[in-house]
């Protein structure tokens, strides 16, 4: 191989890619030539760099706008979908949209009749709505039908702040609502909270008690985003527990490193 | 992904939930706009409803993902003008131990530098790091979803990751001496 040829397989070096005997060869050529040692070394501290980049994600609106379109799918697609209309809402989405218009038009009356709108009329305004869409959330989460579970996630994704309550209920939803979706929904809502030290706990729980690889997976990502380190002991388990699925293992070796070098 | 081929379209909230976030992350290297790459990654999982009928079982079902949003992403550009390029993001929050202020702002101005270097760099080399950086996609993959020769993604990437490293000294102020 020309020097070259060598300076090429630097990315797949840094990333653990070569096998053993093409790592061995890389690392005799290192040896023999400081020029290609030292780029190594120059690349490998931006390579490590890039791992700890923020990651992007994507708004919570964009799930929700998602499966507003994939409900929307005409019937002999597939399974038959819930169609929404004003009229077909559920009471407690006809309940809250009700109450918060009503809500408007009295701000607006009032505001009309008194242009100084005190500032603690309208934080209580607020926390009524947030109230409301909390009311509106948990009552979707209790529903029967995962499509509405799954709106209710959407819901608490509106909520800067939500109750302890609410947040209950969605810890509740990630260990045990019988769909998928609706758990993976959930943890993706909870991350926003894992600074509340409950919540993180909740997680690295939440890890034993799955027996959806996805979720597994998913949960274990999560907690390396955070850089809860207090997962590592959970992610140790996984790494060696035989009746746990492959790829699981392998996310769980992979969490465990990251956590502990980074 | 066969329960969608054979109809069963809610199955699609799955897949939607194990590979969105990927396939965010790639489209936005590409398009360097949330909103637009929002709009691509629903367009893409409507498209494998679209092409179920084409899909491989033998095929990595992310490779083939990734390789139908790359086509939106083409057909996107067809369709309109120049990207709205997007802020650069704020520097990446580093945890440590016992960080001292000024080794916490010299990391945090460093995590800023390479964000920006990244941004900078051509659309094509950032899609080709973050496919093999981010997602850990094997080069196999990465050629089938770029349509080209492992070995072309060989030599992407690691040029990529010189020019990235060129961009993010220029950025701190150092020259860059090649080895």
């Amino acid at each position: 191989m020309t020097p070259e040829d060598y300076r090429l397989l630097i990315p797949e070096y840094l990333s653990g890619r070569l096998t053993a005997v093409e790592s061995a060869f890389f690392e005799n050529a290192m040896a023999a030539d400081s020029g290609l040692r030292a780029e190594v070394e120059e690349l490998r501290s931006l390579w490590q760099g890039l791992a700890l980049l923020a990651e992007e994600k994507p708004s919570a609106a964009m799930r929700a706008q998602f499966y507003r379109k994939l409900n929307a799918l005409p019937r002999g697609h597939g399974r038959s979908v819930e169609r929404h209309s004003w009229w077909n809402l559920a009471w407690p989405k006809q309940l809250a949209f009700g109450a918060l218009l009503f809500a408007v038009g009295l701000f607006a009356g009032r505001a009309t009749l008194d242009q100084r709108v005190h500032t603690d009329e309208i934080a209580q305004m607020r926390s009524q709505v947030r109230g409301l869409q909390e009311m509106v959330a948990l009552s979707l989460l209790e529903r029967q039908s995962p499509t509405s579970r799954l709106e209710g996630v959407a819901w608490s994704n509106k909520i800067d702040r939500p109750n302890e309550e609410l947040l209950n209920a969605l810890v509740a939803a990630l260990n045990h609502d019988p769909n998928v979706n609706v758990r993976l929904s959930s943890l993706d809502a909870l991350e926003k909270f894992t600074g509340d030290g409950a919540i993180s706990k909740a997680l690295v729980d939440s890890i034993q008690r799955q027996d959806s690889p996805l979720v597994q997976v998913a949960l274990i990502d999560s907690l390396v985003r955070i850089r809860d380190h207090s997962a590592a002991d959970e992610f140790k388990k996984l790494t060696v527990a035989s009746e746990v699925n492959p790829a699981v293992r392998q996310r769980a070796r992979w969490g465990l490193e990251k956590l502990t070098y980074q | 992904m066969q329960l969608v081929q054979a109809g069963d379209t809610a199955q699609l909230a799955v897949l939607f939930e194990r590979h969105h976030m990927a396939l965010f992350q790639h489209l936005l290297a590409l398009t360097r706009n949330r909103a637009a790459s929002e709009d691509l990654v629903q367009e893409a999982f409507f498209r494998v409803i679209k092409y179920a009928r084409t899909y491989n079982p033998g095929l990595s079902f992310p490779t083939w993902l990734h390789g139908i949003a790359r086509n939106a992403y083409f057909d996107s550009l067809r369709k309109r003008r120049a990207e709205t390029p997007m802020e650069p993001l704020v520097a990446a929050e580093m945890k440590s131990s016992t960080p001292a202020p000024e080794e916490l702002l010299s990391r945090k101005q460093d995590s800023a530098f390479l964000q920006n270097a990244l941004d900078q760099l051509p659309a094509d080399k950032r899609e080709v790091l973050v496919l093999s950086r981010f997602h850990n996609l094997r080069y196999e993959d990465i050629a089938r979803i770029l349509e080209c020769e492992v070995g072309t993604v060989k030599v992407r990437v690691y040029r990529a990751l010189k020019e990235l490293r060129a961009r993010f000294c220029e950025l701190r102020g150092e020259k860059v001496y090649d080895a």
